[in-house]
């Protein structure tokens, strides 16, 4: 049952001020800073439209969606399958850091403060197999019975701020790019979160293999800020 | 010399398209199984059917027992099905690869599928090694690549796509590459490397996270002893000005690669290859014969 509690309760659960140390990680966007394909305003919205509509955001919001379903379903098999799904799915040695130590944090917090038995078994299970950010998010907050909608769009909001913050610390970008980033990014959420609901397990694909390398490539950056 | 194939089977009749709308498609099945026992590797089963053969040509010396895999309707389309099934059984040590570059011609409804599955016993070396894959305007490939993999096997692997003749002036508007490939250790899913580029290609290839205006690019999936992790990855990073990068995932080393166009990514695999191939298999540094010729 949605409660009047949920708006804020997703708030806190996606603010950047949440125990997950999103701030520490960069999706790759630290190399490609180095690397001058981001520079400016206009080539940082370009990076994160594109990590958004075709890369991680994109996988990301398709996990969260069906570990949520899975959870609303009471379905634990189905939950394993989408948590090693997500494992298999990340690209990288840094995007698996990112995610995994995210999740791990995400459901310690959840656990400490929101208990719920939707996150027993992935918390069980934790030891022997990481569980990616989205899948922890989407399964939470199936326990607590939030639509899954604005849980997307919550989550695609703080993946695009979060490396939109990145951004501008690295670039750097004066105050006002970065919010006009956040804006730009502002009308493609709900569209994005359409199409993630409308997309299946087995349909996930992305292609930004350019954003791959660059978090290949910062594995072995000399001078880095980000774990990622 | 050759030993006689165990099992041999060659059917010259496409498999039955009966029900199918439109013309008749290409389809083809090709199963092959290596089995090595000690340091001899011998062919153990070869299934031919409809448009998909494998040959088995001599080998010069130091090379290992190499299968190559012809599409005799040269070339996909739209509604064509081809399936590849390749075993390297106890010690076997062998490399697949194809005659030629696989060509995927414009569809008039419908995506050509290929289905390639590859299984690699625990004490077996294996090379999936074919040619590039090229994408003609509006043609629409759906490939899944499904990798067993035993704790122990080698095995390396790399698939090349490129966006059109560059030499014909031809470019790619339009199209689809869906490219999957999951591989299992063991029984328990380690990568699915889930790649899609569909629609408007022109307009995405050009996108910065993207392809960032490459016109070609190769995956690398490698699964060698520990120990030569940090060498394998090296030799992939250190492709000098290649826009490159390699990491380690679950024990498996991966790579990709961006090239401007198909000579390009020929001559940085024209590097790259031999020494990896050399690395982790112990295999004269040197291409496939199929890509020599």
């Amino acid at each position: 049952m949605p409660s009047d509690a949920d708006l804020p309760r997703l708030l806190t659960w996606l603010s950047p001020s949440f125990p997950v140390g999103a701030y520490t990680y960069s999706h790759g966007l630290e190399r490609a800073v180095e690397l001058e394909h981001i520079r400016d305003r206009a080539t940082a919205g370009d990076w994160v439209l594109d990590l958004l509509t075709d890369g991680g955001g994109k996988s990301d919001a398709v996990l969260l969606a069906e570990a949520w379903r899975a959870v609303t379903a009471g379905d634990s098999h189905r939950l394993h399958d989408v948590a090693e799904e997500a494992v298999a799915l990340t690209a990288t040695s840094e995007l698996a850091l990112e995610t995994e130590a995210q999740g791990r944090a995400f459901l310690t917090a959840i656990a400490a403060a929101w208990p719920t038995p939707a996150i027993d078994g992935l918390r069980a299970g934790a030891a022997i197999a990481p569980v990616a950010y989205p899948v922890a998010v989407g399964a939470a907050a199936a326990g607590h019975g939030l639509a899954l909608r604005p849980v997307i769009v919550g989550y695609l909001h703080a993946f695009a701020a979060n490396l939109i913050s990145a951004i501008v610390r690295l670039v750097p970008l004066g105050q006002t790019d970065g919010l006009h980033l956040l804006r730009l990014v502002e009308p493609r959420l709900e569209a994005l979160a359409d199409v993630a609901m409308a997309t299946s397990l087995d349909e996930i694909a992305t292609c930004c293999l350019a954003a791959d390398i660059a978090s290949m490539q910062h594995e072995t950056q000399r001078t880095r800020l980000f774990r990622s | 010399m050759m030993s006689e194939p165990i099992s041999q089977s060659e059917t010259v009749e496409p498999a039955p398209t009966a029900g199918r709308a439109g013309p008749p498609r290409s389809v083809g099945v090709a199963r092959v199984a290596f089995l090595g026992v000690g340091a001899r590797t011998a062919l153990a089963d070869l299934h031919q059917q409809g448009c998909m053969k494998a040959r088995l040509p001599n080998c010069y010396a130091g090379d290992p027992k190499t299968a190559v895999l012809i599409n005799t309707a040269g070339g996909l389309t739209g509604g064509d099905d081809v399936s590849t099934d390749v075993a390297w059984q106890g010690s076997a040590i062998a490399c697949v690869s194809t005659q030629a570059a696989e060509r995927v011609y414009r569809s008039s409804g419908g995506d050509a599928r290929v289905r390639n599955r590859l299984k690699v016993s625990k004490d077996a070396r294996a090379e999936w090694l074919p040619q590039e894959t090229i994408l003609f305007d509006g043609g629409r490939m759906n490939r899944s690549t499904d990798v067993d993999l035993a704790d122990g096997a080698r095995f390396l692997a790399a698939e090349t796509v490129i966006l059109g003749r560059k030499a014909m002036g031809e470019t790619v508007a339009e199209g689809l590459v869906r490219d999957h490939w999951r591989v299992r250790r063991d029984g328990r899913l380690i990568l699915h490397d889930a790649f899609e580029l569909g629609a408007a290609i022109r307009e995405q290839r050009l996108r910065p996270a993207l392809l960032g205006g490459a016109e070609s690019w190769a995956s690398l999936i490698l699964q060698a002893p520990a120990g030569m992790t940090e060498m394998l990855l090296g030799l992939i990073r250190d492709l000098g000005g290649a826009h490159a990068g390699a990491t380690l995932r679950q024990g498996l080393v991966l790579g990709r690669i961006l090239a401007t166009d198909g000579d390009g990514m020929r001559g940085i695999l024209a590097r790259l290859l031999p020494a990896l191939r050399h690395a982790i298999m112990g295999h004269p540094e040197r291409l496939p014969a199929v890509f020599r010729i």
